[in-house]
């Protein structure tokens, strides 16, 4: 079914066609608040927050834009709101060690041969991931993770296709950066 | 698949380094694919969340009925706090205006009747009833009881959407 069409659907009081919704997007907003607050349980609970103001607020979405798109922004701030309001910020990525400077200062072999490497690579790019600013983690998780075009992370974040790009830029940068402090040469 | 891992993280890394920002943009993209995988939502999510959807949803109506309860009975009590206070004001402006109203068409009408007969040019009777119109605006009891009628429209608009607004919401 289509996103209008669900969206009409849900505006009509059908909750059955929301909850199409929810179940289509809930992988991507859970992943990008998981990516931007670093802590799974919570961002369940963002993510719940997320569709409730999403459900409150469907009769101003405009129909002729992506669903995806107005619900990532609200994602997008309701993860920066829970950060604001959790000073100093949670960052302690899924699975990752709890103090990323331990991952700096532990020398790790280059990525190699088996799935332990694999893992552990994984583990190192989360938790120099946990580094970035929540900002460069959203445009990261948004452009890597949900592979969505640089014009559209700037839709959702509110600001220019060049700035979008340009922060994608960066906080690449930085996590190379970041993964070579961690020992992980080139 | 590992030695894949290997190249993959070699390239980005190398893009990066030479700033060919296309390549490591691809390359990070490959990397991430396999090392990275997707947080596990978990069975119950949708459930709960359908659940928290159902409570806003109660809240919602329960606070438009709180709302729209308040507005009709602050409307009323406003209102007739009004009329009992404001009654005797709001009729004396009323007649006032209406009293200059009368005048200034009797006005316009003997001007124009008085320059008719005295063979006056168009001008002069538009000047005629201009005058009669002005007085009738400058009166301090017309210009207050305008403002007034505009500020029971005003109100009264505003609460009308409010109203409508809170009915909206708890359908």
């Amino acid at each position: 079914m289509s996103e209008a069409r669900l969206v009409a659907q849900a505006l009509g009081g059908a909750q059955s066609a929301f909850e199409q919704i929810v179940r289509r997007y809930q992988r991507p907003i859970i992943t990008l608040i998981a990516r931007m607050v670093g802590d799974f349980s919570l961002a369940e609970d963002l993510a719940q927050e997320t569709f409730v103001k999403a459900f409150r607020n469907l009769a101003a979405f405009d129909t002729t834009r992506r669903l995806s798109s107005w619900l990532f922004r609200i994602a997008h701030n309701t993860a920066m709101d829970a950060l604001r309001r959790s000073r100093p910020p949670v960052i302690s990525i899924e699975r990752a060690p709890a103090d990323p400077e331990t991952v700096a200062s532990e020398p790790a072999a280059p990525p190699a041969a088996d799935p332990v490497e694999r893992q552990a690579l994984g583990e190192a790019l989360h938790a120099c991931m946990a580094r970035l600013r929540p900002e460069q983690r959203s445009v990261m998780t948004l452009r890597y993770e949900e592979s969505l075009s640089f014009e559209e992370i700037g839709r959702i974040l509110g600001i220019p296709e060049a700035t979008a790009r340009s922060h994608v830029h960066r906080a690449r940068k930085e996590l190379s950066r970041l993964l070579a402090a961690a020992g992980w040469a080139p | 698949m590992t030695e894949d891992l290997t190249r993959i993280y070699r390239r980005w890394r190398a893009a990066e380094a030479s700033e060919r920002d296309e390549d490591a943009d691809g390359a990070y993209r490959e990397l991430l694919a396999v090392v990275a995988p997707e947080p596990r939502v978990a069975a119950d999510f949708t459930v709960r969340t359908m659940k928290a959807i159902t409570v806003a949803a109660a809240q919602d109506v329960r606070r438009a009925r709180r709302t729209r309860r308040v507005l009709v009975t602050g409307g009323a009590l406003g209102l007739a706090t009004a009329v009992y206070f404001g009654g005797g004001v709001a009729v004396s402006l009323l007649s006032a205006a209406l009293l200059g109203l009368l005048n200034a068409l009797i006005g316009a009408v003997v001007g124009m009747a008085s320059g008719a007969q005295t063979g006056a040019g168009f001008w002069s009777v538009l000047g005629g009833v201009g005058r009669a119109i002005s007085a009738f605006v400058s009166n301090p009891a017309v210009t207050v009881a305008m403002v007034a009628l505009q500020g029971i429209a005003i109100a009264a608009l505003f609460a009308l959407q409010r109203l409508l607004g809170a009915n909206e919401r708890s359908e």
